[in-house]
């Protein structure tokens, strides 16, 4: 019940607007947050430092991708067991194929510099 | 010492024994010949041809044949009517040269003056081949290359010689062999005898070369058994041949006759010495021993020649001659010596004989020593199914890896270092810039476009190791001979080395494969995405390491642009190899055989195994054989005694118990063995050679190499063996009685022969210096108590010759008529032949008169008599004569001959002979003559001759008197000396 007081529509644009906006700043910040302490201590390969901190974004992006996504498609179940409108949970849900188009390209990125050390 | 020493064969017989005298040498020198020695056969057989090898098929036959043959008697016979042969005039008959077949290509056909007549139509040839065999036997530069033979010998065989002992003497001595069976040797060796005395100036008078050089003959004719036996249809030939031939030497062995002759090529041979110094005749039968075959029906001549040969041998090269020249010295100072009998024979002949036992060490250490030199060669050989693969796997590609290594970056040197050098040096001074300086301007300090540029096809670095390519390839190949020749060396197994190569192949093959195949494509750096590169993105930025991560990025872009021009240099650097490395494997010819030019050249490391291999197999096939027929070869021959070191006289025996002792010696020695095999000694500098040096001899010498120090040393062991003791412990004395007597001459002897004080015979071998051994052998030999004995005059020890225990025996101043046993069937055989022969048998026409110094001293008296009866008692217009009778064409003489025919001698026009030849006309004219001599008397024959005298010195002059008185003064005291009258 907390989810749906607290996500669920106030039915007051600008409450509904920043509260996704908010939700997102603060996520972001939290990974940002979280990678600083990961990219330090995630070393996936000694040598090359880029390739950590790349991963270690890849693994919050991806992560917060599926939480978000999760949480976004849980929400929106919610809401139409409440018979509330879905479109609420539209936004977290963007943010959460957000994280995860994020990590997709993390991963490529990875995967181009695997193959490009393999070349070499 | 060996002296030089010139052996001539004449005749089939003569050439048979040339080659058992040269078994013999070759087991004594392990050669045939010497330098010093020279064989000649002198054969009018075509069809004889000489062995092509002596005892192994390695060894050459050393004589030099000499065919004088006569292809066509006509054409001879037109030269005679064309007056082109004179000098075949005097003792041709030219019967002979309508023989059937008119030739003598097959031998002389029994004919003493066919024979002669090919001598003297091949005049040049056999005088061009005595003249080079008189040089090389007196050649210096042979003596000096004979010492070196003989140290080197001696140096094998274990014996210690001082420099300063003299090996070789300088006096040659010359042999004649022969049958005088036949026509060859029978109708030829006197003028033979006389041409060698005369190219060698071997003259009586020539007192310092007479002292010196000796001709001896020793010459085999028929024995009592075949002369007694009848049905063989050239059998009386023989003899009568033999027979003439003995009267022929004996006849120029008289004081008084004289060889004087004019030799085709213009030589004026006139002498009366001795045909030969020394001549021995044997037969088949001795006095103690006979060579015929076990069953009796055959003469054993093989054994006669080997016989013959071994005293040769014992004289030549056994060290003998001094202690038989001693013999031959007293047989010639005896007073019978040169005197003639009452037939006029001379004791010019003598006769010998020799038997021996013989330790075959030389043949057991050889043995021992080729089977232990097998087995080495066998190891060396290596067995292919018994090699550690994986080992050898291991260390081919180990050592490709370190020969690739080494010379790969040899391609890339230039000048002062090398590329990779070059281009490390540029980044190297640049690194510590990379921090503080744009990655842009840091690669256009290194200059790395440019550097790009150069690996380009045709570009510098292209051209610098284009340029190093030839010098590659020639490390390698250096490298790759070296590392073959080390694990030779090192592992000294050839199919090991031979498997090494294969793998070495297939490493570089497979190196081949992996270099590239094309030029390397050359990607320009452009500067400007190699900055990009190097930038940090957002999320490195981000995570607030973007310092971090730029060190990083500009270190690896840094780091990849010196990879990449690195590995543009190596592939660059391969692409380039490429074809070099597969001309190496070219080089191994293992799986690429080398190009036809190439083939021509050079020779690939797998062809020089191969080779290694076959040679050492051959030269195991070589040693298998020569040890097995050092053993089974031993030639037994009757007259020569076996015997061995062990109580069961097994010669095998002997070589199994000395392999065991050379097997089973200690590890020092075989260390000191090793280092003289591999060791070659030129002068005074020593050279140890490698195992690969040593495999690069031919096989015969890789064999002896090995087998030389081993036979020495098997010798060493061998040494001690007391041929002496040991018979005595071993043989029965009935056996060895047996084989003494053997030894005896090879000729029955009768009548009145010359017994030496010193007997010419002797017992000789090796001893201690008491010769204690040889001692007791000839005091058991001569044991007085029984009958069966043989007592022998003279022991000698003879140390160099300790394998062979001699028994010899000699008798000289034979005469022919009276001391030869079978003298009386020669003559028969003689007379026979002579009767109903249709070709004269002696060497002159006219025959036996020739050759009888009866007849020689009859004419010379006859001719005496004549000028006695011409000058003395006859006037000198010719109107008077007491001996003669008057007519108008001068004085004759009447006269009826033994035959009851009344006829005349025309003094004048006619010669001596036709008195001489008829005894009873001589003695008529010689009576008559005498009887006016003695009639006359002393006192009136002085007068007669001192008026004869004044009368010449008035008209003839004072010369001609005095020639005159002294020719008269000779023969007054003839006839009127208490001794003439």
């Amino acid at each position: 019940m907390f989810l749906l007081e607290f996500f669920g529509p106030q039915h007051n644009l600008m409450v509904d607007i920043l509260r996704p906006v908010i939700f997102f700043i603060l996520s972001l910040l939290a990974i940002w947050l979280i990678n600083l302490w990961l990219c330090r201590n995630l070393t996936m390969t000694r040598s090359d430092t880029e390739l950590n901190i790349h991963f270690s974004w890849l693994l919050l992006f991806t992560g917060y991708g599926i939480v978000v996504s999760g949480f976004a498609i849980y929400l929106s179940t919610l809401f139409k067991e409440e018979k509330i409108e879905s479109t609420y949970a539209v936004p977290y849900l963007i943010l959460g194929l957000l994280g995860l188009g994020l990590g997709f390209y993390l991963n490529r990125k990875i995967a181009h510099r695997l193959s490009q050390e393999e070349e070499r | 010492m060996i002296n030089p020493a010139l052996f001539i064969g004449l005749g089939s017989t003569g050439t048979d024994i040339l080659e058992y005298l040269q078994l013999l040498v070759l087991e004594e020198y392990g050669v045939t010949s010497l330098p010093v020695f020279k064989y000649l056969g002198i054969e009018t057989n075509e069809s004889h041809m000489p062995k092509a090898s002596i005892g192994r098929s390695d060894v050459k036959n050393e004589i030099e044949m000499i065919y004088p043959t006569i292809s066509s008697t006509l054409e001879i016979k037109d030269k005679l009517l064309s007056n082109q042969r004179p000098y075949l005039e005097d003792w041709l008959d030219e019967a002979i040269l309508d023989i059937p077949g008119n030739s003598f290509t097959l031998g002389a056909s029994n004919i003493r003056q066919a024979g002669r007549l090919c001598l003297w139509e091949n005049w040049a040839k056999v005088a061009e081949a005595l003249n080079d065999a008189k040089a090389k036997v007196t050649n210096n530069a042979n003596i000096r290359e004979t010492i070196k033979i003989l140290r080197e010998h001696y140096e094998r065989v274990g014996k210690k010689v001082s420099s300063s002992e003299d090996l070789v003497g300088v006096t040659p001595n010359i042999y004649v062999v022969g049958s005088l069976c036949g026509g060859t040797c029978s109708g030829m060796f006197v003028d033979i005898a006389y041409y060698l005395r005369h190219i060698l100036g071997l003259w009586a008078s020539n007192y310092a070369n007479k002292l010196s050089t000796k001709i001896q003959a020793i010459f085999t004719i028929l024995d009592e058994k075949l002369l007694s036996r009848s049905g063989l249809p050239d059998l009386e030939k023989w003899a009568a041949n033999c027979w003439a031939g003995l009267l022929e030497l004996d006849f120029y062995s008289h004081p008084w006759s004289l060889y004087d002759l004019k030799l085709p090529d213009g030589v004026r041979v006139r002498s009366n010495d001795t045909p030969f110094d020394y001549t021995y005749i044997v037969s088949c039968s001795g006095q103690g021993g006979t060579y015929w075959k076990a069953d009796g029906r055959q003469p054993d001549l093989d054994g006669l020649n080997h016989m013959v040969a071994m005293v040769l041998f014992t004289e030549a090269v056994g060290d003998l001659y001094g202690r038989k020249e001693e013999i031959r010295t007293d047989f010639r100072g005896f007073t019978r010596a040169g005197v003639p009998n009452q037939n006029e024979h001379v004791p010019c002949l003598a006769s010998c004989g020799i038997s021996a036992i013989w330790y075959p060490k030389y043949r057991i250490t050889l043995a021992v020593a080729c089977e232990i030199a097998e087995k080495m060669l066998e190891k060396w050989q290596g067995a292919p199914d018994a090699l550690d693969q994986i080992s050898i796997q291991e260390e081919a590609r180990q050592t490709w890896e370190r020969i690739l290594d080494e010379n790969m970056a040899f391609l890339t040197k230039r000048p002062g270092g090398s590329i990779e050098g070059g281009i490390k040096e540029e980044f190297d001074k640049q690194k510590p810039k990379l921090l503080t300086m744009s990655m842009r301007r840091i690669l256009e300090e290194i200059g790395i476009e440019g550097m790009v540029a150069g690996f380009k096809e045709g570009g510098e670095c292209d051209e610098i190791v284009s340029s190093q390519l030839a010098a590659f390839k020639k490390n390698c190949m250096n490298a790759l001979r070296e590392a073959v020749i080390q694990r030779i060396n090192r592992v000294q197994n050839l199919s090991d080395v031979d498997r090494f190569l294969e793998i070495l192949d297939q490493q570089i093959d497979k190196t081949v494969t992996e270099l590239p195949t094309r030029y390397p494509v050359i990607t320009p750096l452009f500067l400007d995405e190699l900055e990009a590169k190097a930038r940090v993105d957002i999320w490195s930025i981000l995570s607030l390491r973007g310092k971090e991560v730029s060190k990083e990025k500009r270190q690896r872009v840094f780091n990849d642009c010196q990879r990449y021009l690195t590995s543009i240099l190596k592939h660059l650097r391969g692409f380039r190899a490429r074809s070099t490395l597969f001309e190496l494997r070219e080089v191994l010819g293992v799986g690429v055989a080398p190009s036809a030019e190439a083939a021509i050249t050079t020779r690939t490391l797998k062809q020089e195994i191969r080779e290694m291999l076959i040679k050492l197999r051959e030269a195991v096939d070589k040693l298998r054989e020569e040890g097995e027929e050092a053993i089974k070869g031993i030639p037994r021959q009757e007259g020569v005694e076996i015997i061995a070191n062990n109580e069961h006289n097994d010669v095998e025996e002997d070589v199994r118990v000395l392999k065991g002792r050379l097997t089973g010696a200690d590890a020092r020695r075989w260390k000191d063995l090793l280092i003289q095999m591999f060791t070659i000694t030129e002068g005074d500098v020593s050279i140890k050679e490698t195992l690969y040096e040593f495999l690069k001899h031919n096989k015969n010498k890789i064999a002896s190499r090995i087998t030389f120090p081993l036979q020495r040393w098997a010798l060493e062991y061998a040494e001690g063996f007391n041929i002496a003791s040991a018979i005595q412990r071993r043989m029965d004395r009935a056996t060895m009685v047996l084989l003494a007597r053997r030894a005896l001459p090879y000729m029955g002897v009768s009548g009145d022969t010359v017994r030496l004080h010193r007997p010419p015979d002797f017992l000789c071998g090796n001893d201690e210096e008491s010769m204690v051994n040889i001692k007791a052998l000839q005091d058991t030999l001569a044991d007085t108590s029984s009958q069966n004995r043989i007592a022998f005059g003279k022991i000698i020890r003879t140390p160099e010759m300790d394998h062979l225990l001699i028994f010899y025996t000699e008798q000289g101043l034979l005469y022919m008529d009276e001391n030869i046993t079978t003298a009386e069937l020669f003559w028969s055989k003689y007379r026979d032949i002579v009767a109903k022969d249709p070709y004269e048998l002696h060497t002159r026409k006219g025959g036996r008169v020739h050759f009888d110094v009866r007849m020689e001293k009859r004419r010379q008296e006859a001719i005496r008599l004549v000028r006695i009866s011409k000058e003395l008692f006859s006037k000198e217009d010719g109107s008077q004569s007491d001996i003669f009778e008057v007519t108008k064409e001068g004085f004759i003489f009447r006269y009826v001959d033994s035959i009851g025919i009344h006829a005349i001698w025309a003094v004048d026009r006619q010669g001596v002979d036709v008195i001489t030849s008829d005894e009873q006309v001589y003695e008529l004219f010689k009576s008559k003559v005498l009887k006016a001599i003695y009639d006359t008397g002393e006192a009136k024959m002085r007068d007669k001759i001192n008026a004869l005298i004044a009368r010449l010195e008035e008209r003839e002059g004072q010369e001609e008197a005095r020639q005159t008185a002294l020719y008269y003064k000779d023969v007054m005291v003839n006839y009127f000396s208490p001794k003439g009258g």
